[in-house]
């Protein structure tokens, strides 16, 4: 029953190479190991075991600590294990030994390891030229019997040496590489690393051919899961309706929407962060502005909006701030919804709550608040930036994250559905007489739209595995 | 498994996943609980089956199940009352429509039993094109089942069925639900548009009850009784009753179940046909009172069904999302397969020694790729350039020069960017010891290091000092000679 036995896959290298960083990648794990940028971080063998969807195990990864002397090491073995019939037994003998009096001590753990294992991934930083050492490390890593795939990290770096890699490393009879980039994730090239090292080993093809079918039914729900936050973000603040008297000052009723907003959106980006299994309190994606979890600048700064390509403030509510704007809602009244269903009574209805009632309101001394249309286009262009930086693929090649259209809307289909969601400040969970909060005729053209918005950017590679 | 899974687990059980739900995606986490998070891993099956089992484990949910129970007793109870009033009704409408005239008048029952039935029918159709575009028509339902629900009297009545059984949330439960009220689990009942479906449902139960037992009241009273039957109105002809007679035979003819050919309006006195109207009037009562009806009710149980599926069942909501990392890990970390036994000194905080600056003859060496393209272009020195060191073979040259020639000083160039290893400080250690000389680690590449990050940067050239310092008492040199602290922000 060799299926049903998981894969073991030591992760060796040079030290300070990301080892334990390409594991927290590849288990999606930010707490696994220790990181950090200097040599020997890592100074014990410990594992991590991968699922398929049934939760049953699949493969087994395995970090080790970095090999820093292999050249020191080469010379010990050559010196002091002598008449043994091959390589692998010399490689025995040495880790059945006292290495060199626990000089080589954590070479030996590699060493042990991948003895133990059915083949290796042998990290690169490619960032550094190939030297004499990491020659040395390859014969080491070779004498024990086990088939090695390179995998190339920092293949997205300015400085990364990946063609000189390639072909230094096809020199030395290496001709499966994988590029990778650990501090991103980019699922393409995840499945890349699954799919050569199910080439390396034949025989275990189908336990990566169950991971990666883990892999795409986790990512796809992951990507409604997301799409379904920012919706629902977008319908609250879309509908979202705050109240103040006509003959009273509008600032402290300005205010109060502009807090229900902010942290109706960091409650967004908290929940997108731990749906990513990001830690909430660190994740500072370089080029996106996020300290700390949270967004630097305020939505309803024209400055903001202005990096968007998002002009706002021209309607702006009387004395309150840019961003904001008074009974919109008028205009709102059918975007084509009456039209589906004739000129009957769900027009009329539209017309009697879009227009007769905020008059009545009106009437009354009671004007309504709500978002202007520029900073919800800022709301949704900057979800839309942090799930693709959240998402990010084929980062080898991409330079800083666009930040969309000119406009700010990602899509057509998305300003729509998101205007509409104007006029019904019932659907608003924010508000506190809302009646029918979040309903899916309110976000699920609005998941719609997200989906395909970012589908398209983010499609899955075609099945390359075959059967 | 999945599925035969989920339609196992009763709607109670749905309800209070759905609860939960709700108030962790509110609280922006999920409810902490060990306990029940273990429960669930050790329960096994899918995703939902280990839900179900957090959700039952957690501290909240014995107050929220009660609330729940709470709300279904008592919505059960009131729906129970409005069966039997709605069968008292159909009794009752019956009895008195037969017994309003003597004899009989056909049409009249016939509108009494049938008519409102019909026409709140028809007018509950043509709301439902545009029924979901009502404003607040949930929130009203909601409102309007929360106030019978949580009204004193259907209180005290469920009390009074349940006996011993507690209806109402223990105050301890309550807390521990922390306020969950009926209006939450009604607001999960009635979201997404299953409102509409379940005040159908209920409208179309009463006045099913009602057209049923009107029908067999009928059936019962016309077969124990013997009535005169009339089609005698006021107003209209024997002509236009004969084709009203006609028309609302129709669909009884249809299903075989009357011959219109032996009916007249005229002639309703013989036996023959007292018995054969009377067998219509009960048919069209139930074709034209209780079939719609029925059909209607089955529709919106339909959808109602459909919908209610999302309740507790829908993965993609993040809240259950978030749930999986916790319950159906796809990855598990290991128990350490070697541990760390090597006993290696702790990097020290090295301050810098102090700067001097390198002139006069030096013997220079690259390390692992360093000065490549040859020495450092340094003002005031004569280079005696040894050439590359990275393997053995390159060590041992490098050796027997310097312990061969007079060295005034050693300078060993490195690459910043490359990291500080016991490899590295073996070739480093091994040059320094060959020659009594003042040994200097000259940077190359500060440049690109910094471009890494300050932090990254700062704590390298920490590193780089912390080696040199086993080795020589002088402080690192840039590959322009000058300090590395000069660099912004590193230690001076």
């Amino acid at each position: 029953m060799n299926r049903e036995k998981p894969v073991r896959i030591a992760v060796v290298g040079h030290t300070n190479t990301g080892k334990t960083s390409l594991l927290r990648t590849l288990t999606h794990d930010p707490a696994f190991g220790e990181v950090a940028d200097q040599a020997g971080t890592t100074r014990d063998v410990r594992g991590v075991v991968l699922n398929d969807t049934q939760g049953q195990p699949v493969l087994e990864l395995y970090d080790t600590p970095g090999l820093e002397d292999a050249v020191g090491l080469r010379a010990f073995v050559s010196e002091q294990v002598t008449g043994q019939p091959d390589p692998v037994a010399e490689i025995e003998a040495f880790v059945a030994g006292d290495h060199g009096g626990g000089r080589y001590a954590q070479e030996a753990k590699v060493l042990r390891q991948l003895l133990r294992s059915d083949a290796a991934i042998y990290v690169i930083d490619v960032r550094e030229p190939m030297l004499p050492k990491h020659r040395e490390e390859l014969r080491l890593l070779a004498a024990c019997g086990r088939p090695v795939m390179p995998l190339l990290n920092f293949a997205s770096s300015a400085e990364a040496n990946t063609a000189s890699w390639k072909e230094q490393l096809s020199r030395v009879a290496l001709h499966v590489v994988a590029a990778f980039d650990t501090v991103v994730m980019d699922h393409r090239a995840e499945r890349l690393v699954f799919e050569k090292l199910g080439t390396l080993l034949e025989g275990r093809r189908a336990n990566f051919r169950r991971l990666v079918a883990a892999r795409e039914k986790q990512r796809s729900e992951l990507v409604v899961a997301t799409c379904r936050v920012i919706a629902e973000l977008l319908v609250n603040v879309a509908a979202v309706r705050v109240q103040y008297e006509d003959n009273q000052p509008v600032e402290p009723a300005a205010r109060r929407l502009r807090d229900i907003v902010c942290l109706a959106e960091q409650q967004c980006v908290d929940a997108l962060l731990a749906l990513f299994r990001f830690d909430l309190a660190t994740y500072d994606p370089p080029e996106l502005p996020l300290e700390h979890g949270k967004w630097k600048f305020d939505p309803f700064d024209p400055e903001t909006s202005r990096s968007f390509g998002i002009r706002i403030g021209s309607n702006a509510a009387r004395g309150a701030a840019a961003g904001l704007v008074v009974d919109m809602v008028t205009g709102m009244v059918s975007l084509g919804a009456g039209a589906a269903i004739g000129a009957g009574l769900g027009a009329a209805w539209d017309v009697g709550r879009n227009v007769v009632r905020p008059w009545l309101r009106r009437q009354r001394g009671y004007r309504d608040l709500a978002l202007e249309e520029g900073t919800l286009a800022v709301l949704v262009a900057r979800q839309m930036m942090l799930l693709r930086a959240l998402m990010r693929r084929g980062h080898a090649t991409q330079g800083p994250l666009k930040t969309g259209s000119a406009a700010g809307w990602p899509s057509a289909e998305i300003r729509k559905a998101i205007l509409r969601c104007r006029s019904h400040p019932e659907w608003s969970a924010l508000n506190e007489a809302a009646s029918d909060p979040l309903p899916n005729e309110a976000t699920g053209p609005l998941m719609a739209g997200l989906q395909h918005a970012i589908g398209s950017e983010f499609s899955s590679v075609p099945e390359s595995f075959g059967n | 498994m999945n599925s035969s899974a989920r339609r196992r687990r009763p709607f109670s059980a749905r309800l209070l996943i759905e609860l939960i739900r709700q108030r962790e995606e509110a609280a922006g986490h999920p409810e902490e609980s060990q306990v029940a998070d273990f429960a669930a891993i050790q329960a096994g099956g899918d995703l939902l089956d280990r839900i179900d089992v957090r959700a039952r484990g957690l501290p909240s949910a014995k107050g929220l199940a009660a609330a729940i129970r709470g709300v279904i007793r008592s919505a059960s109870l009131l729906g129970a009352l409005a069966v039997a009033l709605a069968i008292v009704g159909g009794i009752l409408a019956a009895t008195r429509s037969l017994e309003a005239t003597r004899p009989a008048n056909l049409p009249l029952t016939l509108c009494v039993l049938v008519g409102l039935n019909a026409v709140t029918l028809l007018l509950w159709l043509l709301v439902q094109p545009f029924s979901h575009r009502i404003v607040g028509l949930g929130g009203s339902l909601r409102t309007l089942l929360q106030w019978l629900v949580e009204h004193p009297l259907s209180q005290r009545i469920a009390q009074w069925i349940g006996g011993s059984r507690q209806h109402r949330i223990p105050d301890a439960d309550r807390s521990a639900g922390s306020g969950v009220s009926a209006a939450e689990v009604l607001g999960v009942i009635v979201a997404d548009g299953r409102g509409r479906w379940l005040f159908g449902m209920a409208v179309h139960t009463l006045w099913l009850c009602f057209a049923l037992t009107s029908s067999l009241s009928l059936a019962v009273l016309l077969s124990l009784r013997s009535y005169d039957l009339s089609w005698q109105t006021t107003l209209l002809t024997p002509g236009q009753l004969a084709a009203l007679a006609h028309t609302l035979s129709f669909f009884p003819a249809k299903l075989g179940l009357v011959r219109i050919d032996t009916l007249s309006v005229t002639a309703t006195t013989s036996a023959l046909a007292r018995q054969s109207w009377s067998s219509w009037l009960v048919w069209a009562t139930l074709i034209y009172g209780a079939l719609p009806r029925a059909t209607a009710l089955c529709v919106c149980l339909a959808l109602f069904w459909r919908s209610s599926k999302a309740i507790g069942g829908d993965l993609s909501r993040p809240g259950f999302a978030r749930l999986r990392a916790r319950l159906m890990p796809d990855t598990a970390e290991l128990a350490i397969a070697d541990p760390d036994t090597v006993d290696r000194r702790q990097p020290a905080d090295v301050k810098p020694a102090e700067f001097a600056p390198l002139l006069g003859l030096v013997h220079g060496i690259g390390l692992d790729g360093a000065g490549s393209d040859g020495a450092p272009p340094l003002p005031g020195v004569q280079w005696i350039w040894l050439g590359q060191v990275d393997d053995l073979s390159s060590l041992a040259v490098a050796v027997s020069r310097l312990a061969s020639e007079q060295v005034a000083t050693l300078a060993i160039a490195v690459r910043a960017t490359m990291t500080p290893d016991r490899g590295v400080e073996h070739l480093v250690t091994e040059l320094a010891k060959t020659t009594r000389a003042p040994t200097v680690l000259i940077l190359q590449d500060l440049d690109r290091l910094e471009a890494r990050g300050t932090d990254q940067a700062r704590a390298r050239v920490a590193c780089w000092r912390a080696l040199a310092m086993g080795v020589t008492t002088r402080d690192l040199l840039s590959w322009n000679g000058s300090p590395v602290s000069v660099l912004e922000g590193l230690p001076s």
